[in-house]
């Protein structure tokens, strides 16, 4: 194509720019607040500024002992508790040197993927939201309701189970499932798949999960038809907040995003922990380095999530899901350890150094959403104001979790 | 993970061998930590080393450490520790490598590693507000997380304790 | 793009949104229909084998039979949530002597207005003890019946039910103590102090009437139990991480499904001994509430007729 020639420039008068914040009371936002500012309709500059749920989870730790801080820890990401959490145990662990049994491992993965998808099913929802579609959040929050009460009837509650302790997990997985929870699911499974959930015990704990894996696969695909392959949402999020490969590298992003900017890292695979080795999964990249591209991470981890616990609830062998230690009060030998487990958002790590006494000595999280908060200026810059919403939460930002 | 041992065993190695007496200290414990202690006058040349040779381009997390409380050995200085790992050499992904250095207590200055991983920015404000450590050349030196009211000593040194709550 | 994609980009979402318009939609009407999906049986934990049994994490349930009064849990829950505090029972009396109570029953005003103003600080503000309880209506605390001669006297109890607190002396000053300031405005002389965990006192004097108000500590009877020690527990600190569960040696304390425990004040979240003994369905009433006017009861069997 040949370029034409330029007749003649027109200057439009943008006058100064203009300096507001966006949040802290945006409804989507949460508590955070970006300082953004424009020239017209284009966004120059934006500065976030993080802190309006600063805790000191971190201080927090030094006052507490090594099991009671398993609570506190969950609150910073309660979507995604699972995640929050392994990684702590994981290193407590391995400060111990100590191995959970086998099945603690499974029940481990189970809860930790169930998490991830309750998780994703929130940043889908309100995706939905941000792109003028809140359908998707209604019927999001819908399906994630069996989930939860998966989660409740392992953990015993829906989101904050304090279920992971440093040698296994608190109690094992229950036998039967409520006859009356199998009656409401069992109308909702025909409706949507059009068969019915039966078998010779439909009570039974691993008949049922297996049937709320299935029933959830069929709904993604709706998901899919519904939102990710509507016109409407294609034309908000395909080329907008283009990260590249390299800048997502070297920025230190996590989880969906650095996996939607085409780079193939996930902790499950790189450094597999507890029964993710025995497991078959992908890990979805895609190579558009868009907001559509992650969010399409996003879906495709979900799916794979259904595999991994589909495969975990039929490979679980039986046996003790706890080691013998006192329920509150364990030891851990002096030392240091940096560990790392896939949270819902990304890769969240801990660095524990301990003193040999009944508390951490120095407890540092480095959460994902703190490390993807730098992509943020990042990617609004240039961008129309319209577009903020759509960058911001494709980064599937969590304030809580950033501040912590 | 044998592997991973392996690599972290051969970057420890080479940087004794490239570096010398600047290497202050190692750590290497298996599946727990691979760390190596510099002077902070000669971390941003390890860093620079890193991250050419061995390719180690991904921030994982700056973490700072008062180790004025430990039990043992007790000291007047602040650990800064650059948690990194490498996406871009395929043998190198699951490998975690500590590269730190000790400040002093009183006059807690070192150089900024922003330079070298892009990435590191939000995670040296985070150092600088918390523990009070001054990063030189770091582009925009402001406060993070705490509010604007803030006065008190950085709330993560041992000697700040928290109201109404004793260790 | 080709057309046809397009298209069917463009119809696909309408026909899966449309779809639902025929399903039977999802909500529960909670609370007027019970939601289904609760576990039946709560968190347990059993300490010799080291492993909890799976269950909801609701309200706790103690078992006042089993609980030693160790402060294990209140040891664990230091450390997280400061929701439980080991606490005694107390009674709160007055006590007066033979010449007080016999102008008492004369209506010597002096001290028939002292005595009032007590009882009055003490209806002022009903707690959750008297929360669904009937006959806290017909009972007033200066009738006769609950006058109690003892050596040397005559004692009135001014509580129903006993009150929990960690210390004797929070309940002087909590209770007792705004009556007192109102009596000493009216010419009461405040005698003497007494003080301790267990016991506290204090000593009224006007001219020639002088009597007590005595908070006592309930001998609760339990074997294992000899200081009567049990834990409360403020469900507007607790997380329902169930770690007291865990710590407790004994297997007295145990959670369960109950989860509506919302309420208005912050003081009827504080749940005493008496409370946590208790199984949930012994106070909690589900079902259709009887406020429900009947359109609405109509819509709720026209939906369960259809679907």
């Amino acid at each position: 194509m040949v370029a034409e020639e330029v007749k003649s420039v027109e200057v439009y008068e943008v006058g100064p720019t203009l300096t507001f914040s966006m949040g802290p009371q945006h409804p989507g936002t949460g508590h955070f607040r970006m300082v953004i500012t424009v020239l017209g309709d284009t966004v120059v500059r934006c500065d976030p500024d993080p802190g309006f749920v600063h805790r000191g989870e971190e201080k927090m730790c030094e006052y507490k002992t090594w099991i009671t801080n398993i609570p506190h820890l969950e609150r910073p990401a309660i979507l995604d508790a699972a995640g929050m959490v392994y990684p702590y145990v994981l290193a407590v662990e391995r400060l111990m040197g100590v191995e959970p049994p086998e099945r603690a491992k499974y029940l481990r993965v189970i809860m930790a993927e169930l998490q991830r998808i309750c998780s994703h099913l929130y940043w889908l929802g309100l995706m939905g939201v941000f792109a003028g579609h809140a359908t998707m959040y209604m019927w999001c929050f819908g399906d994630r309701e069996y989930l939860v009460d998966l989660t409740q009837l392992i953990g015993g509650q829906r989101i904050t189970h304090s279920y992971f302790v440093p040698g296994g997990v608190r109690n094992d997985a229950p036998a039967k499932v409520p006859k009356e929870l199998v009656k409401e699911f069992r109308r909702y499974y025909r409706m949507m798949l059009g068969r019915d959930y039966g078998g010779e015990v439909p009570e039974d704990f691993r008949r049922y999960a297996l049937a709320v894996c299935e029933f959830f696969d069929t709904r993604l695909d709706e998901y899919y038809r519904m939102l990710l392959d509507s016109s409407i949402f294609i034309y908000r999020t395909k080329g907008v907040g283009v990260l590249r490969r390299e800048d997502a590298v070297s920025l230190g992003v996590v989880g969906p995003v650095l996996r939607g900017s085409g780079v193939r890292s996930d902790t499950r695979i790189d450094e597999p922990y507890d029964a993710y080795p025995y497991i078959k999964f992908n890990v979805p990249t895609m190579d558009g380095c868009d907001s559509y591209s992650r969010m399409m991470v996003g879906y495709y981890e979900m799916k794979e999530s259904v595999r991994i616990i589909e495969q975990a609830i039929e490979q679980m062998p039986d046996g003790p899901v706890k080691l013998k230690q006192h329920p509150v009060s364990i030891r851990v030998p002096a030392g240091e350890v940096f560990a790392s487990a896939e949270a819902a958002r990304g890769q969240c790590s801990f660095y524990i150094r301990s003193d040999g006494t009944d508390r951490p000595y120095r407890v540092k999280i480095c959460s994902p959403s703190f490390r993807n908060l730098i992509a943020l200026p990042h990617l609004i810059r240039d961008v129309r104001v319209a577009d903020i919403p759509i960058i911001y939460w494709s980064l599937n930002y969590w304030p809580v979790e950033c501040d912590r | 993970m044998p592997a991973a041992e392996e690599a972290l065993n051969r970057i420890v190695d080479d940087l004794k061998k490239k570096f010398g007496d600047k290497v202050l200290e190692v750590v290497i414990e298996p599946k727990k930590i691979a760390k190596v202690l510099v002077a902070p006058e000669c971390i941003k040349e390890v860093a620079q080393y890193l991250k050419s040779e061995w390719a180690m381009d991904y921030i994982k997390g700056v973490t700072g450490v008062d180790l004025s409380r430990l039990p043992d050995k007790p000291q007047e200085a602040l650990e800064v520790i650059y948690h990194v790992g490498s996406m871009s050499s395929e043998d190198l992904r699951g490998v975690t490598f500590s590269l730190s250095t000790k400040v002093s207590l009183s006059n807690p200055v070192m150089p900024s590693l922003t330079g070298v991983w892009r990435g590191a920015e939000m995670h040296e404000r985070e150092v600088y507000e918390m523990l009070g450590v001054n990063f030189e050349g770091h582009p925009d030196m402001r406060r993070l997380l705490l509010p604007e009211f803030w006065s008190d000593k950085p709330p993560l040194r041992k000697d700040y304790a928290v109201p109404g709550r004793e260790r | 793009m080709g057309i046809a994609q397009a298209i069917k980009r463009t119809l696909m979402p309408v026909y899966s949104g449309l779809k639902h318009v025929f399903l039977k939609p999802y909500t529960v009407k909670w609370p007027y229909e019970k939601v289904p999906n609760l576990p039946e049986e709560g968190y347990r934990f059993d300490p010799k084998a080291g492993i909890g049994y799976p269950g909801s994490k609701g309200r706790h349930v103690l078992y006042m039979e089993k609980c030693t009064g160790c402060g294990s849990c209140d040891l664990t829950c230091q450390n997280i949530a400061e929701a439980i505090t080991m606490t005694h029972g107390f009674d709160v009396l007055i006590v007066l002597d033979e010449g007080c109570y016999e102008s008492f029953k004369r209506s010597m005003p002096g001290i028939v207005e002292a005595v009032e103003a007590l009882v009055g600080s003490f209806s002022a503000e009903p707690g959750r003890i008297e929360y669904n309880s009937l006959s806290s209506f017909f009972w007033a605390p200066t009738d006769t019946r609950q006058v109690t001669k003892v050596e040397g006297g005559y004692e009135i109890r001014l509580n129903r039910e006993p009150i929990f607190d960690a210390r004797a002396v929070e309940v002087l000053h909590q209770k007792v103590y705004p009556a007192v300031e109102k009596l000493k405005a009216a010419g009461w002389e405040l005698r003497k102090l007494d003080a301790a965990t267990e016991s506290a006192s204090v000593e009224l004097s006007r001219q020639d009437f002088t009597f007590n108000v005595l908070v006592r500590k309930i001998e609760m009877g339990y074997k294992q139990n000899r200081r009567s020690l049990f834990p409360s527990i403020d469900y507007g600190r607790c997380v329902m991480c169930g770690f007291c569960v865990d710590a407790c040696p004994f297997q007295a304390l145990e959670m369960t499904g109950e989860f509506e425990i919302s309420s208005t004040s912050r003081r009827e979240l504080v749940y005493t001994p008496t409370m946590l003994a208790k199984r949930p369905e012994d106070f909690n009433v589900t079902g259709v509430p009887p406020e429900l006017n009947m359109i609405e009861r109509m819509r709720m069997i026209f939906r369960r007729l259809v679907w």
